[in-house]
């Protein structure tokens, strides 16, 4: 066994259509695959790498379709998982009424997952206050601001993301 | 007396001329002799015919009589050609209607000749199998889909391998999903022109090995045996998995044993080679022949 940890996860990106879902892993991730097979297999696996002295983790993502009525994210994929970034619109308090739901899911099907919600779009200088009317009901508290468009918060997001995950790992 | 009524049958007839004058009678035997009798029996054997023909039954039981004949005489590649229109409609109305009511009738004789074929190209001895060769061997947690070990022969190939193992595991939930299979069915094999993917399935883990041409079966049960190793010994961790990866390190040295079984060459390619290097031991004996009788010189 190596002197610094290594990690891997199985981690989802959900939330509803439109939210930033893929552009957040567009802009930071490696990607060997297209985008095309989100739309037959309603996911695209992509891989990140947080790298830190004290320990390595190699996020598998699962960039999901997007969450609607009639078509929601198949509980078989949130099996599994170690890890789920929830992401809203900052834009759209509605999307944080998605959020919340999928992160109860999330929560249900692996117990044992790490859940960080995001607020996509935080570039657009939205007030907070409606996005947080909506984020009032993310059980997980206040969300992460990124900007995929602008890369703000986005590293720290998957590291903070990471850094739970570790935490609940070695405990 | 009158005469009787010609519809009358002659055993009327014949009644009523015992009955009114045997005279008549005598007469009637003069004028038709023997005649009498035979018309006697070929009136009662059409009626006979009539109370044949007279139900769907009789007709049937009478058609089928002459259809057995016919079926196994000389008739029958006639019959056959006649009826192969409508023996084609009827196969493809079934079909259409349930495709398992044929399916199961021939599944006695198909399954048979499938496994057959099968056998045929996986066996090592059959000229269809031809070499094969491991590519690639991913070690993959079972629930979550994530990679904890893998072995090439390039380790540049391996870069990506925890995204093609996500995959593996996406298009496994995808075909779930899509077509109601149970959960516990895992996804068997994936093919693709000459490159597959067997998949061998754990109670924790899962091997995954891509292959270039077709493996043996010999391989199969190497790569079985190797995951039922690896649950023997890395079971306390395969079942606590916490994300941890690094503690399967130990298990490369056995994929990279499975790996090397994997590598078969057909018997084309074993005498070329042979001759190659035969071709080559040659040309160095000749050489030094050469370079001796130079120096003699």
């Amino acid at each position: 066994m190596s002197d610094t940890p290594v990690y891997r996860g199985k981690v989802v990106m959900i939330g509803a259509p439109g939210v930033g879902k893929s552009s957040l892993v567009r802009r930071f991730v490696h990607s060997i695959f297209s985008d095309e097979y989100r739309s037959t297999l309603g996911v695209k696996v992509d891989r990140k790498t947080i790298v830190t002295p004290q320990w390595s983790m190699a996020m598998v993502l699962w960039d999901m379709h997007g969450e609607t009525e009639g078509l929601e994210v198949p509980t078989t994929y949130l099996r599994g998982v170690t890890g789920a970034l929830v992401v809203m619109d900052a834009t759209r308090p509605e999307t944080a009424v998605t959020a919340a739901d999928l992160c109860a899911r999330v929560q249900v099907v692996s117990p044992r997952s790490e859940v960080l919600c995001i607020a996509n779009k935080s570039d657009l200088g939205v007030e907070w206050e409606s996005a947080n009317a909506g984020a009032e009901q993310i059980a997980a508290g206040e969300p992460v601001r990124t900007s995929a468009k602008t890369g703000d918060g986005v590293e720290d997001a998957f590291k903070e993301l990471a850094r739970q995950i570790i935490e609940r790992s070695a405990s | 007396m009158a005469v009787s009524d010609a519809h009358e049958t002659s055993d009327s007839v014949d009644l009523i001329a015992t009955v009114v004058s045997p005279e008549f009678a005598e007469v009637q035997r003069l004028l038709g002799g023997d005649q009498r009798a035979e018309l006697l029996m070929l009136r009662r054997r059409v009626e006979e015919l009539e109370a044949l023909m007279m139900g769907q039954d009789g007709r049937a039981n009478a058609v089928g009589e002459v259809l057995v004949d016919s079926v196994g005489g000389i008739q029958a590649t006639a019959l056959g050609t006649a009826l192969t229109p409508s023996v084609e409609k009827a196969v493809t109305l079934s079909a259409r209607a349930d495709s398992t009511v044929l399916a199961e009738a021939l599944y006695p004789v198909m399954g048979p000749a499938i496994r057959k074929m099968i056998a045929a190209m996986f066996t090592p001895n059959s000229a269809a199998s031809g070499s094969f060769r491991v590519q690639q061997l991913l070690l993959i947690e079972r629930e979550s889909g994530v990679l904890l070990a893998a072995s090439a022969a390039d380790e540049e190939d391996l870069e990506d391998s925890d995204v093609v193992s996500g995959m593996l595991d996406a298009i496994r939930l995808f075909v779930q999903e899509a077509f109601d299979t149970p959960e516990h069915d895992g996804l068997q094999d994936l093919r693709v022109g000459d490159t597959s993917v067997l998949v061998e399935w754990g109670p924790n883990a899962v091997l995954a090995s891509v292959v270039r041409g077709v493996p043996t079966n010999d391989y199969r049960r190497a790569a079985a045996i190797t995951l039922e190793e690896l649950h023997r010994d890395y079971g306390s961790e395969l079942e606590n998995f916490n994300g941890r990866v690094d503690a399967f390190d130990a298990t490369r040295p056995r994929l990279r044993q499975l790996y090397k079984a994997g590598t078969k060459r057909s018997a084309a390619e074993k005498t070329q080679l042979g001759l190659r290097y035969l071709g080559f031991v040659v040309i160095l004996v000749a050489l030094g022949l050469l370079i001796w009788w130079l120096v003699q010189r």
